[in-house]
């Protein structure tokens, strides 16, 4: 497939998939009438519902799936290891962590923004730290293992924090962080972390060229001109921005940074700083739909998007986890 | 090709865990040298290739490429003078030949330009001289070990640097292709660059190298034209062995006694 046809089709299910998010709920609208409220937005309540309710919910979700896709698309380049991602190296295990602790002690309660802002402080902890281990090491696998501990880690704190939750609301609040949701979110919640996004993914796309030459490996890279620290730096940070950022708008949603780069690496030969993009929009289209899937299969208590995302992706993980061992 | 006529080590030494693996080595490099590197296993030939390479930092010593330290070179410039064959290259994804060629024109661009007609032209010249033009949209995956490493050659060719490291490129070739890599270093040096080679094949050195440095222990211990330097009595020195070696119509014969 040639670029152009992959870059239209991936605009096209993006503009799709958003336009059918507004139409897909409670109340059903009509696609056509969707669209025209979006172009034009009138005093009708279906007017409300979009732009008040999914419009933002469904940008959430884009945003979302953008940001982890890409960092999971950043990282595999990286370290050349196609199950590498935000979830595996701990950024989102710390960054929910963080938001956790904050509505543990309380302070969420009287300040809305402290669970966001504690989710990016927590993934920048844990970025700031592969960072150092980064410069320090020279292995990437030793980088992977020291994430999987800092994930181990976080993961038995957050144990500890839900172990002596002081009441069954913050039990409640704690797990809907843990699950993922982007329900009720508002177009301000989104501007609060837009421009955390933005700085997150722009630092992965700096990264482009130097991260399809790591697939030569490190020595080979280094020897053909590449800042190895730099490289390392500018990618940890960019998936740590834009992971801390896309924690704390939606909660814990897994394996979306696995599957998209896998779907779209060949289509682009392989190439890592090629997948980025693609990866990130496939990523959005992917929340998205499954964002749709959560408001049509009506339940009881509301499913949680992480939740679905985690049921779908997690058996494609194994499916790659599984071919990819085949083959060595 | 940049002008570029002084490449050299002084005194370099390097250390790990106590133990020594260069001893104060010094050498010069020179333009349209094809010198092959000889010695046994762990006498210290992929260090001191490393220290050339900027890959390992010497303990001690210096290594000057022109009028200037390698230390003070930043990568993306010491990548313009030396390019280079790991002992075991990678290949993490199963890119096409073309696009793993055109990774040694890395240092010519920036982090956004497209490829500039001088990197195609690159990229085109050496397919053809590695003989893997007619495989250029393939996958790295289907090649063969002798296609794959001829891959490598042209990636490092690709960057049009006045010196070429290689570690053992021959090792995992047939006869056929251990010659046709000879080939491409004698054609690489004849057109005025220096090759600096880590090899294990005695015979297949001595009869292609302008230049053998024979290494025991971390020293360099004999350095010269193979004819000089390729004596029995180096063979029982380096490698502990018993040879009788002849030599006919500028043909070296090396025989295990």
């Amino acid at each position: 497939m040639s670029r152009r046809t992959i870059s239209s089709l991936l605009a096209l299910s993006s503009i799709l998939a958003v336009g059918m998010a507004c139409c897909v709920g409670a109340t059903d609208i009509a696609l056509l009438r969707a669209l025209s409220i979006l172009i034009k937005p009138d005093t009708s309540i279906d007017s409300l519902i979009i732009w008040e309710i999914r419009l933002p919910r469904t940008l959430a979700a884009y945003l979302v799936g953008v940001c982890l896709a890409a960092s999971g698309a950043a990282l595999q380049g990286l370290l050349r290891n196609p199950l590498a991602e935000p979830g595996v190296l701990g950024v989102s295990a710390w960054s929910s962590l963080a938001a956790v602790t904050v509505i543990y002690f309380g302070i969420a309660e009287n300040w809305s923004y402290a669970a966001p802002v504690a989710a990016i402080g927590g993934s920048l902890l844990a970025t700031g730290l592969l960072c150092c281990v980064a410069i320090w090491v020279k292995s990437t696998v030793t980088l992977i293992l020291f994430g999987i501990g800092l994930s181990s880690l976080a993961g038995a704190l957050m144990a500890l924090v839900t172990n002596f939750a002081p009441n069954p609301f913050y039990l409640s609040d704690m797990i809907t962080w843990m699950l993922g949701s982007v329900a009720n979110r508002s177009l301000l919640d989104i501007a609060l972390v837009l421009p955390f996004m933005l700085a997150g993914l722009l630092l992965l796309l700096s990264q482009r060229k130097g991260l399809t030459l790591l697939s030569l490996g490190e020595d080979t890279a280094s020897t053909l001109g590449l800042s190895l620290t730099t490289t390392r730096i500018c990618v940890v940070l960019g998936a740590g921005l834009a992971t801390g950022a896309a924690v704390s708008l939606a909660g814990v949603i897994g394996f979306v940074g696995i599957v998209t780069p896998h779907l779209v690496r060949p289509l682009v030969n392989y190439e890592p700083g090629k997948t980025i993009i693609p990866s990130a929009v496939l990523g959005g289209v992917f929340l998205v739909l499954i964002d749709i899937g959560v408001r049509i299969i009506s339940t009881n208590v509301e499913l949680k998007i992480g939740v679905l995302a985690a049921l779908v992706g997690a058996p494609i993980f194994i499916w790659i986890a599984s071919k990819s061992g085949r083959h060595e | 090709m940049v002008v570029m006529n002084n490449f050299s080590a002084k005194k370099i030494s390097y250390v790990i865990n106590g133990k020594s693996l260069l001893q104060e080595t010094s050498i010069d490099f020179n333009p349209g040298e094809f010198t092959v590197i000889l010695g046994a296993n762990g006498a210290g030939k992929t260090t001191l290739l490393k220290c050339l390479i900027g890959l390992t930092e010497p303990s001690s010593g210096d290594i000057s490429l022109g009028q200037r330290r390698l230390k003070a070179i930043s990568a993306k410039e010491r990548a313009k003078f030396i390019s280079y064959i790991p002992q075991v290259p990678v290949i993490a994804w199963p890119a096409t030949v073309r696009n793993v060629v055109a990774l040694g024109r890395f240092t010519y661009g920036t982090m956004f330009t497209a490829p500039t007609e001088a990197d195609t032209l690159a990229v085109e010249t050496v397919l053809h001289q590695c003989d893997i033009h007619h495989l250029s949209h393939q996958s790295v995956e289907t090649l063969s070990g002798g296609e794959l490493a001829r891959v490598h050659f042209a990636r490092a060719l690709s960057s049009r640097t006045p010196f070429l490291l290689a570690d053992e490129p021959t090792s995992s070739l047939d006869i056929a292709h251990q010659l046709r890599a000879m080939r491409i270093f004698k054609n690489y040096t004849t057109n005025g660059g220096g090759a600096i080679v880590v090899m294990h094949d005695t015979s297949l050195a001595i009869n292609h190298a302008d230049r053998i440095v024979w290494m025991k222990n971390g020293a360099i211990v004999s350095d010269g034209t193979p004819k000089e330097t390729a004596t029995s009595k180096t063979m029982k020195y380096i490698f502990d062995v018993d040879t009788r070696i002849d030599w006919r119509n500028n043909y070296c014969t090396i025989s295990l006694i």
